[in-house]
Order: structure tokens, then C-alpha cells, then sequence
């Protein structure tokens, strides 16, 4: 971690987590001003980690995508991006309380990940590489948004099934709006995944002569890949719906996070080995 | 001194056909407020009248007055022998006859706890006492504050949130799942009383499509009519259900109409789309069973209940935070009664000080012949600012000492050391007019 970006980097942590029981307290309660108050809060945390990171990219000198820590920090921000525009663009506000307590543990997490400059190859320098890296992460951070909802589409339909609502489910959106943005979501990660997998081979093929070399990471990029179209498959097709869909789009962000999380400490190495 | 009364009777003491009798139409309304504004001991009236209550809320002096005049009118008008109606009238003053009014006005009096059609009627009931004319300064701001409590009551608490009665839960939960119902499409299984109670609700919704599906085609067309649907023959039901988001299925048949099996074909041919099943026919007319298939959300009549019932016992929870709401503003109402107490003595000594600033003026300016227009006005001025400096600080004694309840130490002696007592006699007595007073001061201070 930079100097002095440790107390930047507590503020924003202090942030995410008030924000987190402010929305938590919300879910219980009535009245718009812990929600008001939450929001703010969630917005300063945004800022910070916006700061955070561009004065990373300052001092170093690149944009900082390459370490895991890097990568983990990018991640949060575009979840809170997404988050962000989701309740600007169309008022869809309810993965506040449930996404707020993720981005705190991960950037919590994130403290115990050496936050150490790398040297990059010049082979790293490529445009190539920083859009695959680009559009990976904004893949990654819909998928999770999109989990999200369908955590949240899974909590209301069973409860709906056993015909008991908590005051918790009461204050959720209907299955319908879940699903809606379950779908636009995954579509607009999914599209983004591709995009991704296909820069990342061209970017191979320019540096190593090969498109795909079998990779871990490439692997369970591709398992991922194909989870999700499976998603939009049967969903198209109207093969499943609801429930099961949303059971789909859960495990197909299972795969994102052992890519993210498991892959790169037991098979590191390779053209991957920073991520 | 002026008593806040109320009296009538409710749910929880009059059985409904007393209800009735007591309920006031338009015209008996109309001529009971007359008759409040023509008797002298009552100064401002408001009457209340719902299915589920009756109350005569007055102002006026003297309790025992108070209460024979509200037997005289409810004698006259509503012709009731009113000794027999005794023990189920109730009659609160003061302190508990405003709160009350303001439990009342939030829904906590009422037979389904929180409902908030009340605060409507009550606000209905204020229109027609202004209406009247028999509405002072006293109801003005009583009302206001118990309209205030209410509409607190609402935001603040989740008390009237969920669904107090089965049909309404069945929209709530159809909410849940479909969001919006504008564009569902709804079935009707049997064309009963019930099942038109709960489309009524959802009609009410704007669902898209109403169809209708009934052994006998008449009563099936004649209810598909009066809700712009269709009606089916019974041997189509099954694309009906293909087609509909929302089942409502009151047959009276002695055995499941829809089993599971059927619904899981169903389901394949929806594509898995969400339905939603409301069983409210007893027996059941849908195998429980078909609440296990996916995306398919079976209730019946029990299930319905319950959720009612947890429902209610949530407005309960509620309740509670709603009563220390309206504790808080009956506070303020009580505020504002207590200085209301010390408004003439307050006027009265504007009014005496005005009156002594007037005469000392008119014979300075007589002295002060070739005053400008502009230095005229000046000292007229500077007059009124001394007045309104000299009692500033008195008239906020006074109020603060009535919030205490000491304005009586005052009364007294302002009435000796001032001379008010001819001002206190026949002098103004209502806010407004201290307000018009204090308006009048006011200006004088630019």
C-alpha cells in the first residue's frame, strides 16, 4: 500500500462499513433518511476508492490493473459503479443493503493482499492486454451484480413457496424486476466476457504466437463462458425460467469467483501468473 | 372556562344496527350543526359519522351543559330514546377527549388497526363543520394536529403496510411476484362471490385480460361482462391456464380440479413462466401438490389467512411506535391549548397598551403641528416600537408561564397592575384575533 493512502484507505473502509449497517438498519425500518443517509455514505466510499486509485496510477505511472491487489481494488470499484448507475439510471435500489457488506469484505480482504509495485514485462504494455483486463473486470463486476439478484430472486421465491414473507422479503422488489435485471445484466457480462476471451487470444497470439494454450485461467474462463450461455440459452429458448435460471446464473458466478480467487494460487504461473 | 368534549358510540360498543340508527345523513348532519351553532354553550362542533362510529365532538362551556345538549340533539334529530343508549355511549373531555380524537384519526381505534380510510372521513367531517361555520379556533388547530398525527403515522410506521384482509393479500402477494399487474392477465375458475371480491382487487390493479371459466356459461358471461372479459366453456381451461399469470378458482366441486400432473404440463407449455394460484374454494379445488412445481405459487384459503393473520400482528408491532407518534403530537396540540388559555390577557394588554400609545400620540401630534409628512410617521413609529419593545418580554412570560400552568399568578396580577379588567370583558378571545392584534403591532416596528 502507498504511504499515506493507509488513512484514505480506512476512511473508505469506515465508509463502506457504516454504509453497510445503515442499509442493513433501512431493511428493518421505515423512513427514507437512514436510506438517504446510506447512500451518501456509500457515494464518499465510491469517491474515496476512486482517489485511491487514480493517485496509485499517478505515482507508479500506469493504470493500476496488473497485481491481484490491483485487480481487487478495480473490481470493487466497478461493482459500485454498476451499483451506482443501476439506482441513477433506473431508481433500482434494492441491492444496496446486500452488495454493500461484499464490497466491504472484499476490500477488507484486499488489506491482507501485498499491495507491492510489480516490474511489468514490455510485453505487458499493450493495448491489447489493458482492454482484456478492462472488459474481464466489467464482466466480472455485472456478473456479480447480477448474482446478487438472483440471491436475492431466490431468498423471495422461497419464501413465497413456503408462504411465509418476512417484513426482510416484504421490502424486496417483485421476482419480476429481479429477473429483468438478472437478465440485462448477465447479457451485457456475458457480451463483455467475449469481448475479453478474444482480445486476451489476440493479445497471446502477438506476444507467445498462440491463441490458446490450455491455460488454467484460459480453462475456467471458458467454463464460465459457458455456464452463462447456457443461461441466455434456456432462457431464450424458454427451456427454464425463474427459479432454475436464477440457480444457473448463481453457479455460473461460482466459476468467476474460483477463476478469480482459487485458480491463481494453486495453477499461477504462466502468461496469467499476476492474476 | 371552555371544555373539549366528545361523545358517541363505536364498533367496540354499539352492535351494528345501533350504529345505524345513530348514522347521520347529509341533511341530519346539515341541521345537527345548526343546531350546535344555534345553542349558546357549544362555541364549535364537528361531527363524525362512519359505519363504524358516530361521534359528536364540541366545544363549549360546562361538561354537564355540554352533554344535555348532545342528548337534546341526538333526541331531536336522530329521534332516539337516549336513556337506553346510555350504556353504550362513551363521553371523554379534555386531555381524553383529544387523544381521542387523534388515536381515532391515525387508525389506531379502528376496526382493522391502521386502516387509513378514517383519516379521510375525518378530514371530511372537518370540511363540513367549516362548512357550518362551527369550527373556531380551538378545532382548527385540533384537527390539524391530529391530521398532522395520522399522516405521521403512515410514513413513519409500517403499520397499514401489508394486506389486512384475504383479498387484498392475494394482490400483495400477485405484487410480489408480477410487480406490476398492468399487463396479466387474470382467471377466474367458478364465478362466485369470493372469487368477485378478490378480481375486484386486482381489477382494480388494471390487469390487462379477464377471462372466466364456469360450468353454467351465463353466470360465466355475466361476470366476464362486468369486468370487460371473456368467458370460456369449462372444457377450454386448460389454454386458459397456458395464457394466465393469475388464477382465481372457486368451484364448487367436491374434488382438485387441477392436479399435478395437468399443471406440470401446463407449466411446459407456459415455458415455465410464473403463475400464480389462488385456491379459495372449500374443499380445494387445487391439489397442494402443485405448489411444488417450480415457478408455480399455490395459496388457498388458509395460506391466505395466515398471511393475514401475521399481517395483523405486524400492525400490532407497528402500533406501538404509532401511539409514541401521536403522544408526541398531542403534545403540541396541548401546547398550543395552554398559551391559548392566556390569549386574552395577552390581547387585552396590547389591546390596553395600543389605546394609551393612540391617545398620547394624537395629543403630541396635535402639539407638533409642522411635522413633514415623513417626520409624522416617524414618531408614529417610534411610539409603536416602544410598545412592542415594553411588552415583548412580558407576552413571552406569560406564554412560557402557561405551558407551566401558572398562568393564573398572572391573570391576576397583570388584571390589577394594568386595570385590564374592562379589557378582559367583551374583548377578543380567539387566536385570530390575537394574531391580528399582534399583526397590527408588528407592522408598527418597520
Amino acid at each position: 500500500m502507498i504511504d499515506g493512502g493507509l488513512a484514505l484507505y480506512a476512511l473508505l473502509l469506515c465508509f463502506f462499513f457504516t454504509a453497510t449497517v445503515l442499509f442493513v438498519m433501512d431493511l428493518q425500518g421505515n423512513g427514507k433518511e437512514l436510506y438517504t443517509m446510506a447512500r451518501r455514505l456509500f457515494f464518499l466510499g465510491f469517491l474515496a476508492l476512486t482517489i485511491l486509485m487514480a493517485a496509485r496510477a499517478i505515482s507508479y505511472g500506469y493504470f493500476p490493473i496488473f497485481t491481484f491487489y490491483e485487480t481487487l481494488l478495480f473490481l470493487a470499484w466497478a461493482v459500485t459503479f454498476v451499483i451506482l448507475l443501476l439506482e441513477r439510471s433506473y431508481g433500482f435500489r434494492a441491492v444496496f443493503p446486500f452488495a454493500a457488506p461484499a464490497l466491504f469484505a472484499v476490500l477488507f480482504f484486499a488489506l491482507f493482499v501485498s499491495a507491492e509495485r510489480v516490474s511489468l514485462p514490455p510485453e505487458y504494455k499493450s493495448v491489447w492486454l489493458f482492454f482484456h483486463i478492462i472488459t474481464i473486470i466489467a464482466a466480472y463486476s455485472t456478473f456479480a451484480v447480477a448474482f446478487v439478484t438472483s440471491l436475492m430472486y431466490l431468498l423471495v421465491d422461497n419464501q413465497l413457496k413456503r408462504k411465509k414473507l418476512s417484513s426482510l422479503v416484504s421490502k424486496l422488489p417483485s421476482l419480476d424486476i429481479l429477473d429483468h435485471y438478472n437478465y440485462k445484466l448477465v447479457s451485457i457480462g456475458f457480451f463483455l466476457l467475449t469481448i475479453s476471451v478474444f482480445l486476451g487470444a489476440f493479445w497471446a497470439q502477438n506476444v507467445w504466437g498462440a491463441f490458446w494454450r490450455w491455460e488454467p485461467k484460459e480453462v475456467w474462463s471458458l467454463v464460465t463462458w459457458i455456464v452463462y450461455a447456457a443461461y441466455l440459452h434456456t432462457r431464450l429458448s424458454g427451456g427454464w425460467q425463474g427459479r432454475r435460471v436464477a440457480m444457473l446464473n448463481a453457479c455460473g458466478f461460482a466459476t468467476v469467483l474460483f477463476n478469480y480467487f482459487v485458480v491463481r494460487f494453486f495453477f499461477a504461473a504462466g502468461l496469467h501468473q499476476f492474476y | 372556562m371552555t371544555e373539549i368534549m366528545i361523545m358517541g358510540i363505536n364498533h367496540k360498543t354499539a352492535p351494528v344496527e345501533l350504529r345505524e340508527k345513530l348514522s347521520f345523513t347529509e341533511s341530519q348532519l346539515t341541521r345537527s350543526l345548526a343546531f350546535c351553532k344555534a345553542s349558546c354553550e357549544i362555541s364549535e362542533a364537528i361531527i363524525l359519522t362512519t359505519c363504524n362510529r358516530t361521534e359528536i365532538y364540541v366545544v363549549g362551556a360546562g361538561e354537564e351543559l355540554l352533554r344535555l345538549r348532545i342528548m337534546q340533539l341526538l333526541a331531536e334529530i336522530k329521534e332516539i330514546d337516549t336513556v337506553a343508549l346510555r350504556p353504550n355511549l362513551y363521553l371523554h373531555t379534555r386531555e381524553k377527549a383529544v387523544e381521542h380524537l387523534f388515536t381515532v384519526t391515525a387508525g389506531l381505534d379502528s376496526m382493522i388497526l391502521g386502516e387509513t380510510q378514517i383519516l379521510g372521513q375525518v378530514k371530511d367531517a372537518y370540511a363540513k363543520g367549516k362548512e357550518a361555520e362551527t369550527v373556531g379556533a380551538v378545532f382548527h388547530a385540533l384537527f390539524r394536529q391530529a391530521v398532522t398525527a395520522a399522516k405521521r403515522v403512515q410514513t413513519e410506521t409500517g403499520i397499514n403496510q401489508n394486506a389486512a384482509s384475504v383479498s387484498y393479500a392475494a394482490v400483495e402477494l400477485a405484487k410480489k411476484i408480477f410487480g406490476r399487474l398492468d399487463n396479466r392477465t387474470v382467471l377466474v375458475l367458478g364465478a362466485g362471490k369470493m372469487s368477485e371480491l378478490t378480481l375486484r382487487h386486482l381489477y382494480d390493479q388494471g390487469v390487462k385480460e379477464v377471462i372466466v371459466v364456469n360450468r353454467t356459461k351465463e353466470r360465466a358471461d355475466k361476470l366476464a361482462h362486468s369486468f370487460g372479459g371473456v368467458a370460456e366453456y369449462y372444457e377450454n381451461r386448460r389454454e386458459c391456464l397456458i395464457k394466465a399469470d393469475i388464477v382465481i378458482s372457486s368451484t364448487g366441486a367436491p374434488h382438485f380440479i387441477l392436479e399435478r400432473e395437468e399443471m406440470a404440463a401446463v407449466m411446459r407449455a407456459r415455458r415455465g413462466k410464473p403463475i400464480f394460484l389462488i385456491d379459495i374454494a372449500v374443499p380445494r379445488d387445487i391439489d397442494p401438490k402443485v405448489n411444488e412445481l417450480d415457478n408455480v405459487y399455490l395459496y388457498d384459503i388458509d395460506d391466505l389467512q395466515a398471511v393475514v393473520a401475521a399481517n395483523l400482528k405486524d400492525r400490532q408491532h407497528e402500533a406501538v411506535k404509532a401511539r409514541l407518534i401521536v403522544k408526541e403530537e398531542i403534545a403540541h396540540f396541548q401546547t398550543w391549548l395552554k398559551t391559548q388559555e392566556v390569549t386574552p390577557l395577552i390581547a387585552a394588554l396590547r389591546h390596553k397598551a395600543e389605546t394609551i400609545r393612540q391617545s398620547e400620540l394624537d395629543v403630541s401630534l396635535k402639539k407638533l403641528a409642522n411635522l413633514s409628512d415623513k417626520e409624522r410617521k416617524h414618531v408614529e413609529n417610534l411610539t409603536r416600537a416602544i410598545v412592542n419593545r415594553i411588552l415583548r418580554e412580558p407576552v413571552l412570560r406569560i406564554k412560557e408561564f402557561a405551558l407551566e400552568d401558572r398562568s393564573e399568578v398572572f391573570v391576576t396580577s397583570l388584571c390589577q397592575l394594568f386595570d385590564l379588567t374592562e379589557e378582559l370583558n367583551g374583548q377578543p378571545t380567539t387566536l385570530q384575533e390575537e394574531e391580528l392584534v399582534g399583526a397590527v403591532a408588528e407592522g408598527g416596528r418597520q
